[in-house]
């Protein structure tokens, strides 16, 4: 802080603050001894141009409290019209301060500078647009006995949006003088130099008369407005929350006599879309569209960049890399089956869901970016309630459409630890876009163009079980969990930023493919490995039996996926390739597709004119298992695919927050309900 | 010219009365607390200064405990759109209530 020397003394007989030393370049300096005006106001109300106008001196004016973080000191001539020489004043342009509550630094330098350092003169800038929050500064500085002008900036402004300000009402009521000022002319009115030198003359306006007891601040001239209110307890201990509550009743007092706002509040763009989007009932309605467009998009889009994706990898890369080890004369070895088959099969795997990824990951950032998310937030509010779930259980669920495993994480924002703990318990029902990539895959081979319907299907049905699963769990075993009110803060509407939306897409792609890849190669890598390894009891016949040597069927991972397949004959799907894609999808939803390209590539071609036609192996399968209801055992292996456990990954993040017995618990309730589910929809599907 | 709450009752206690009556945005608080945008708004900010009210800017698909934990965000800058902090890009912001002592 700049040193002070108080020279001489004002009227009153105080002491006068004399600022002379100061970061900011100054203009012209008023003389030693004269009176201190100093400027004080929020930011943005225009304190810094009134600055300007009254000195001349250039100030910076920001956006942000802190951008003038210097006092601004200037010499301010008091042109009254009068005939006697002009009284020069020193004007300091304090840094903007919403409160003299601090919780900055700037702030704690106004409160010092007003509070320590008395200036003569305080002229509070004052925004007829946001005047409550103005008037909070106000209040605080009326309970101490200062000199007070108002200087009341953006009149037309407030004008244009039908608020009317009566400055001699306002004066009335706040019980000092008050100036309508223009900070974009290049003199100030008289009336402004006129109102400051007649308070200089005078003394100190009274503090507001303390209503709160003898040891409480100074808190209202409620007198003055003829306010009956009887006063607080007096015995009462002195805290922020109410002196806040006191100084917002004196507001609410002021603005009731010197305010008229219109009848109808004026709306904006913002307002007028969210009376629609917001609706209790089209809200849901067009969330629901929203998503319906964002997946319909992606699949449809997606899907032939997929396949020529894919056909990039199975072709000529595949074809490359066998040439490789073929010109080392090892094309038919177990090293060369690891690589093209296994690791290969699993890089081809990630590739093909990047342009899936990248239309999710932008659309969803679009969204985001126009402000639309944050009215889905408001929607989901009220879903999240009437499931009994906490209005932040939102952001968990949005994430866990990405992926579920920091979507359990991310509950952690959740303070209440049985809303964590429901909230935990239903995530697994969220389908992540691991999941998407296998329903895109089944939908294009088994339901051609309307892929999207039924992709979409799956979401609806996935909020669906989170709803109805967490009813079930807070009516069950989850009674006692308390309800929590929300307060969203929406953002306006504005158009996405290409560039940002961009930006976006590529950090989350980039964070996909860090964390997917790797899972996805290793277990593509390992699933080769269990394929190529003998299983118990299995007859090897030539001299090339044993590891690598052995049809997938008869491998350790045929075996496995063989005992486990008969459990899914009720819903359909009881073929042991559909039992091993669901083994593969516990541990990582992102390796089915790989595995069961395995599965069908390494086994006896099905298809001579197609080797390693996925869809069609995929068809003969299920028709086979099914006994001819394909599509109902197809919808009945994406509902099991749905609802089962997501991964394991979702496991150990589970584990971590709710602990062992409850993770248990939801594995548990989550194969029920998708064996249950799966074998309900097969039923009724195959009767139709 | 809008109807003025009754000098007895603080707009501080109409605001957190209107929160606790399911209002979800400043709109509708105002609405509930029979306020001007204006007053609602002002008192909503200083319940956030005084800590009666947490803010908290949220993105979609970040970890909670931020840019750290994020694996696409590197020491130089987040990755995701409510990262930089003040910037006017529209961020999706969640306020709660913490109820002082005796209220």
């Amino acid at each position: 802080m700049a040193a002070r020397t108080p020279d001489t003394t004002g009227p009153g007989g105080r002491s006068v603050f004399t600022a002379d030393c100061h970061a900011a370049p100054a203009g012209r300096q008023a003389p030693s001894g004269s009176a201190t005006v100093a400027l004080v106001g929020c930011p943005n109300v225009g304190k810094s141009a009134v600055f300007r106008m009254l000195t001349g001196v250039r100030a910076g004016v920001g956006n942000y409290p802190g951008t003038t973080v210097a006092v601004g000191n200037g010499a301010w001539k008091l042109d009254t019209g009068k005939l006697e020489p002009a009284q020069t004043v020193a004007a300091l342009d304090l840094p903007g301060t919403y409160s003299l509550d601090p919780i900055s630094p700037d702030e704690e330098l106004v409160r010092d500078l007003l509070n320590d350092d008395h200036p003569d003169l305080v002229l509070a800038v004052v925004d007829a647009v946001n005047l409550s929050r103005s008037l909070y500064l106000v209040a605080q500085l009326r309970e101490q006995a200062r000199r007070i002008v108002i200087a009341l900036t953006m009149t037309d402004v407030a004008s244009r949006r039908g608020i009317e300000v009566d400055a001699a009402k306002l004066a009335r009521a706040i019980g000092t003088p008050v100036v309508v000022v223009d900070g974009r002319r290049s003199t100030p009115p008289r009336g402004l130099a006129q109102a400051v030198e007649t308070a200089l003359l005078s003394a100190p306006t009274p503090a507001r008369a303390s209503r709160r007891g003898a040891n409480q601040p100074p808190c209202c001239t409620a007198e003055v407005l003829g306010d009956t209110t009887p006063p607080p307890n007096a015995t009462d201990e002195p805290d922020q929350f109410a002196a806040a509550a006191e100084r917002f009743s004196w507001i609410a007092l002021v603005e009731q006599a010197a305010v008229t706002t219109p009848r109808t509040p004026i709306t904006t763009r913002s307002d007028r879309i969210d009376r629609i989007v917001c609706n209790r009932w089209l809200g849901p309605v067009i969330f629901l569209a929203a998503m319906f467009a964002v997946f319909m998009i992606t699949t449809k889009v997606a899907a032939p960049l997929q396949e020529a994706l894919g056909a990039l990898v199975d072709g000529p890369v595949t074809s490359m890399i066998t040439a490789a080890f073929g010109w080392f004369g090892a094309d038919d070895t177990i090293a060369a089956h690891f690589v093209i088959d296994g690791v290969i099969a699993g890089v081809g795997a990630v590739l093909t869901f990047i342009p899936l990824m990248i239309l999710m990951f932008g659309l969803l950032a679009m969204l985001e970016d126009s402000g639309y998310l944050a009215r889905a937030a408001v929607v989901a509010d009220r879903l999240m309630r009437a499931v009994g779930l906490p209005g932040r259980a939102f952001i968990p669920v949005i994430v866990g459409f990405g992926c579920n495993v920091p979507a359990v994480a991310g509950t952690r924002v959740i303070p209440n630890a049985r809303h964590r703990l429901l909230t935990v318990l239903l995530l697994p029902f969220v389908s992540c876009n691991a999941r998407l990539t296998v329903y895109v895959l089944v939908g294009t081979t088994f339901f051609g163009s309307n892929a999207g319907y039924v992709v979409f299907a799956m979401y609806v049905l996935s909020v669906a079980l989170v709803v109805v699963v967490g009813r079930l769990l807070r009516s069950t075993v989850l009674r006692d969990i308390p309800r929590e009110p929300l307060m969203i803060d929406l953002p306006p509407y504005h158009l996405p930023a290409v560039r940002l939306v961009g930006a976006v897409t590529w950090q989350r792609l980039r964070a996909f493919l860090k964390t997917a890849t790797g899972i996805i190669v290793i277990t593509s890598a390992l699933v080769w490995v269990l394929s190529a390894t003998p299983g118990l009891g299995t007859h090897q016949t030539g001299s090339a039996a044993g590891f690598g040597n052995v049809s997938v069927s008869d491998s350790v991972y045929g075996q496995v996926s063989r005992a486990v397949a008969p459990a899914f004959n009720p819903a359909g799907f009881g073929n042991w390739q559909a039992a091993s894609a669901l083994i593969t999808g516990f541990v990582a939803k992102e390796a089915v597709i790989a595995a069961w390209a395995q599965t069908y590539a390494t086994s006896e071609p099905t298809d001579v004119g197609q080797p390693g036609a996925l869809g069609d192996s995929l068809r003969a399968d299920f028709g086979e298992s099914s006994d001819g209801h394909t599509i109902a055992a197809v919808l009945a292996f994406m509902v099991f695919l749905l609802a089962y456990t997501p991964c394991l990954t979702t496991v150990a993040a589970q584990r971590r927050e709710i602990g062992t017995k409850w993770t248990v618990f939801g594995m548990g309730m989550q194969l029920t309900v998708a064996w249950v589910l799966a074998v309900v929809v097969f039923q009724v599907g195959s009767l139709l | 010219m809008r109807a003025q709450s009754t000098v007895a009752e603080s707009p501080v206690d109409l605001v957190l009365a209107a929160l606790d009556g399911g209002a979800t945005s400043r709109r509708s608080i105002a609405r509930h607390a029979d306020l001007s945008d204006d007053l609602a708004s002002a008192v909503i900010d200083q319940l956030i200064r005084g800590g009666q009210l947490k803010s908290e800017s949220l993105a979609f698909g970040c970890p909670p405990k931020g840019c750290g934990d994020c694996g696409a965000a590197s020491a130089a800058r987040p990755a995701c759109l409510s990262g930089g902090r003040g910037t006017d890009r529209p961020v999706l912001v969640i306020l709660s209530r913490d109820k002082p002592n005796g209220q």
